[in-house]
């Protein structure tokens, strides 16, 4: 991690309450930066490989996954891992 | 910190560099839409079994998954006693159990019954294009 710069941005005025609630402004923002690239790195890896991913595709598989989530959670609150 | 919710075995990695796989497309980028400090995890071993069988294309798409900088996706290297392991659960998803059970993860797989012979139900996620 580099040194943090101090530099000055303009934002829009709706969200301005948002970054007065957080107890850090300066990470919140780089933190939705870090979000942001992660989010256009994988799907730039996705799309260049040929994969069109959609909404309604991505939307059962988290369907799928919470139900394993909320059995994997239920094994552990009974000591069973 | 970082946490690896999703483990992909040689099967979906396979799949995935091949083109056939739409589901290990979808789960990448669930993981990626959830946010956080989620992880898809590669195991390394499972990664050197899908690359030897792949074409050059191939390989290729499978190297950009698993290497993205600022990506979604994290090779896991495979180190020390584990390898014994992994060697004795084989070179498609021995390395995948190992993780999905370190990180109390989801294998994600085509081959779910072999999966489950080695890991409980919940932890596998079995994987179907159709």
């Amino acid at each position: 991690m580099t040194s943090p710069r101090k530099i000055s941005i303009y934002i829009p005025e709706d969200l301005v309450p948002v970054l007065e609630e957080v107890e850090n402004a300066s990470a919140y923002i780089a933190d939705s930066i870090r979000m942001r690239r992660r989010q256009e790195a994988t799907r730039a890896a996705l799309r260049d490989a040929g994969y069109l991913v959609s909404e309604a595709g991505v939307q059962r598989m988290r369907e799928r996954v919470r139900a394993l989530d909320v059995q994997n959670a239920e094994a552990i609150a009974a000591g069973e891992e | 910190m970082s946490t690896v919710r999703v483990v992909l075995d040689a099967s979906a990695l396979l799949a995935y560099a091949r083109l056939r796989g739409m589901a290990t497309a979808e789960l990448v980028t669930m993981v990626e839409e959830d946010g956080g400090a989620s992880l898809v995890g590669i195991p390394a071993a499972c990664f050197l079994t899908a690359y030897e069988q792949l074409e050059p294309d191939e390989q290729e798409r499978l190297v950009r998954l698993a290497t993205t900088s600022e990506g979604v996706t994290v090779i896991l290297p495979l180190t020390g006693t584990d390898t014994v392991e992994v060697a004795a659960l084989g070179s498609v998803m021995g390395h995948a159990v190992v993780e999905t059970r370190r990180w109390r993860a989801i294998m994600a797989t085509y081959d779910g019954a072999t999966a489950r012979k080695h890991l409980p139900q919940r932890r596998v996620l079995e994987l179907d294009d159709a």
